[in-house]
């Protein structure tokens, strides 16, 4: 559905069923270049099983209007300000919020938890380091709007099981349906979201700040090689929150290992 | 900066889609001869159905054996997704039928196999689908064709018998600047010699029992979505982005993105329609595939040399292949095939009728059938058999005259295919004189 906000048209998606009141909010955000369909098959299962699920498209992303932020911090104001006014016109909850990034969407919620950390109650965070340092190469290559750039995300993005493929969705090239999507992505969003996250410095403080005080889960693959296991690790530990490795699994797990990707966060929402 | 490289199109041939089975270490695809598929609990079973969890129900629907095929297919086509059909015919069908219905309306080339001429001239209007032809090789023909009510633009890469090569790019550009798809059926290229999505088609059909397949086994058929399409900002497509009531209220476009069209072809048109593909095809299909890039190299190899020994041999008044410098399509042949403009083509006999009467009975090694892309040479006379459905005047719109022979060039000895050749060349030009 199309929400105003702000004067721009942002698309939001509900994992096919509509919000009513009193289930708790699970909030999933994709990653760098990406839109709300990451989540498809997640945010479906999600909203069949107990949960109110808002997945947007960030500005500027998929079918939502507007330029994307050029800082995490930014994306993290936007996200919350947006999650309230979702709620004054909807039957969500503004308290005990579940917050679920996938790369770049980890960073901005995890900053956007470290600023309401009274209303939030579970973190989830995938494929996420902080910092998350991206290379000078594939920096110069989103800011030049070259094609290397996508084809280095999704060449370093997957395991090298998920180039091989066997993709438990039947027929789909989970490696050529992610370079399709960011082929989507307009000229500079890819740039402003990698360097939003290169850029990223407040990491370790809003992990410390958040540690104690909400249930936090990282959640990284075995084969991710652009948020590397220990790094996933080192911030689990920053944040006092449990740790789930996905076994022959890279950066897209949600593509990659749809099933075992559930079973961790169903795991993490106990 | 030089971007680092997936997985060369050889290796893909030979794993993509597959690895060892978790089980059991099979190395080769196992072919998984189940109907259906146990459930784990209660809970996963409604999950698949709402498309909430990834897995298997039906073989109806989608089958382990055949989802290596298809993942296998699209990973070479540089296509999001791939549905697998009893065959080539039923990939066609799903596929327009996917985005077009009563009171919509195709520009098609002129130059089609003759079952897919059958199906847009006569089958498909009897459901309300109408058909425009048009040269293929006059792309402003395509765009003149186009209608308010259009749904797609549709083409061989390369037409049979006479080798029309389509410039798609051009093609493409015209029916993307309408708000429209092109589907272009790839079967005599495969995409080794052309990767049609890469050129700027949308979707792509094969039949895989041709070259695909190479050993002539098993009946199959593919349809291939490119994922670039953006169906939601053409405006002429809400069956995939809106709410479709045939499938539980679903926006595919919102839910799936790049991959909405393959989706609503497996949930709607093959849950429907039904013309699934067998795991038994599915595995032989694969064993063929397995070595697509060496054959289509060898069939390339045979057929220059046999349209270089045809072009100049006296009882042969006209070869058809884009490979030769005289070939209307030779130019754009070159730029979109540069490893070669496929296996199968046609050409003409002196002498008409009778002498490729003589011909094709004095063959030996070439077989007399109504098939190609085998690894075993083959011919056929188009208009006694191929086209015979045809009237005259479409015959000859779509380039088939009385004297015109097809062949299918396969992996024999080129010695071999020029002796069987040479002998019955003779025999024709004596029919001739």
């Amino acid at each position: 559905m199309n929400i105003e906000f702000n004067k721009q048209k942002i698309f939001v998606g509900s994992g096919g069923v509509e919000w009513c009141e009193g289930l708790p909010t699970l909030l999933l955000l994709h990653g760098a270049g990406l839109n709300r369909t990451v989540w498809v098959l997640l945010g479906r299962y999600f909203a069949r099983h107990g949960y109110n699920v808002v997945i947007p498209d960030l500005p500027g992303h998929g079918a939502s209007e507007g330029s994307a932020f050029t800082s995490i911090e930014d994306n993290a104001k936007w996200v919350n300000s947006f999650m309230d006014h979702l709620a004054q016109s909807n039957p969500l909850a503004t308290q005990k919020l579940i917050y679920c990034g996938h790369s770049m969407g980890s960073l901005v919620l995890l900053e956007a938890a470290a600023n309401r950390v009274d209303q939030i109650d579970k973190l989830l965070l995938l494929g996420s380091s902080a910092p998350m340092v991206v290379g000078p190469p594939l920096l110069d290559a989103a800011r030049n709007n070259e094609h290397a750039a996508i084809e280095m995300i999704n060449m370093f993005g997957h395991g090298f099981g998920s180039r091989i493929g066997n993709n438990p969705v039947s027929g789909i090239s989970a490696y050529n349906t992610m370079e399709a999507l960011l082929e989507q992505a307009d000229d500079g969003v890819l740039f402003a979201d990698l360097n939003a996250c290169n850029e990223y410095k407040n990491g370790e403080q809003a992990a410390k700040s958040l540690a104690g005080n909400i249930k936090a889960t990282v959640i990284s693959g075995d084969a991710d090689r652009m948020t590397p296991t220990k790094l996933g690790a080192k911030l689990c530990t920053q944040l006092g929150g449990s740790f789930a490795l996905l076994e022959d699994c890279g950066h897209m797990m949600m593509s990659e290992q749809p099933e075992t990707t559930l079973q961790a966060m169903k795991q993490a929402l106990q | 900066m030089s971007a680092p490289k997936n997985l060369h199109f050889d290796t893909l041939a030979l794993h993509a889609g597959q690895r060892p089975d978790s089980q059991t270490g099979a190395r080769a695809t196992p072919i998984y001869q189940s109907t259906s598929f146990v459930f784990d609990d209660s809970d996963k079973a409604s999950s698949l159905f709402d498309v909430a969890r990834a897995g298997h129900v039906y073989s109806r629907i989608s089958n382990p054996t055949v989802g290596v095929l298809e993942e296998r297919v699209s990973a070479l086509e540089g296509g999001v997704g791939a549905v697998c059909t009893a065959s080539g015919m039923a990939a066609i069908h799903l596929g327009i039928t996917t985005i077009a219905g009563n009171g919509d309306h195709i520009v098609a080339s002129r130059s089609l196999y003759g079952g897919t001429h059958n199906l847009l001239t006569y089958t498909l209007p009897r459901f309300g689908i109408e058909t425009t032809f048009v040269d293929p090789s006059d792309p402003a023909a395509f765009a003149a064709a186009i209608k308010p009510n259009t749904k797609l633009l549709f083409a061989e890469t390369i037409a049979n018998p006479r080798c029309e090569v389509v410039d798609i790019p051009r093609v493409s550009a015209i029916a993307h600047d309408q708000g429209l798809p092109l589907m272009v059926d790839a079967t005599l290229t495969t995409p080794y010699l052309m990767q049609a999505i890469k050129h700027g088609a949308d979707i792509t059909v094969h039949s895989l029992t041709k070259f695909m397949g190479g050993h002539g086994v098993a009946i199959g058929g593919v349809l291939v979505d490119g994922g670039r399409f953006r169906w939601e900002k053409s405006g002429r497509f809400p069956g995939l982005s809106e709410p479709y009531a045939g499938f539980h209220g679903m926006n595919f476009v919102e839910e799936f993105g790049p991959y909405a069209y393959i989706m609503r072809a497996r949930k709607e048109g093959l849950r429907d329609f039904g013309a699934s593909l067998s795991p038994g095809n599915a595995f032989h299909l694969l064993q063929g595939l397995e070595t697509l890039p060496m054959r289509m190299d060898r069939h390339v190899s045979n057929t220059e040399a046999i349209v270089d020994f045809l072009a100049k041999h006296s009882a042969v008044s006209e070869v058809y292949h884009p490979s030769q410098p005289n070939h209307p399509d030779h130019e754009i042949a070159k730029q979109l095939l540069p490893k070669g403009c496929g296996a199968v083509f046609g050409f003409e006999l002196e002498g008409g009728r009778p002498a490729g009467s003589a011909f094709i009975e004095a063959l030996q090694l070439f077989s007399h059938l109504a098939n190609v892309g085998d690894a075993k040479s083959l011919v056929i006379h188009p208009a006694s058999t191929t086209h015979s459905r045809m009237d005259d005047a479409d015959l000859l719109k779509a380039g088939v005259t009385p004297g015109l022979v097809r062949l299918s060039v396969g992996l024999e000895s080129l010695d071999d295919l020029l002796g069987d050749l040479s002998t019955a060349l003779r025999r024709a030009e004596k029919v001739a004189q």
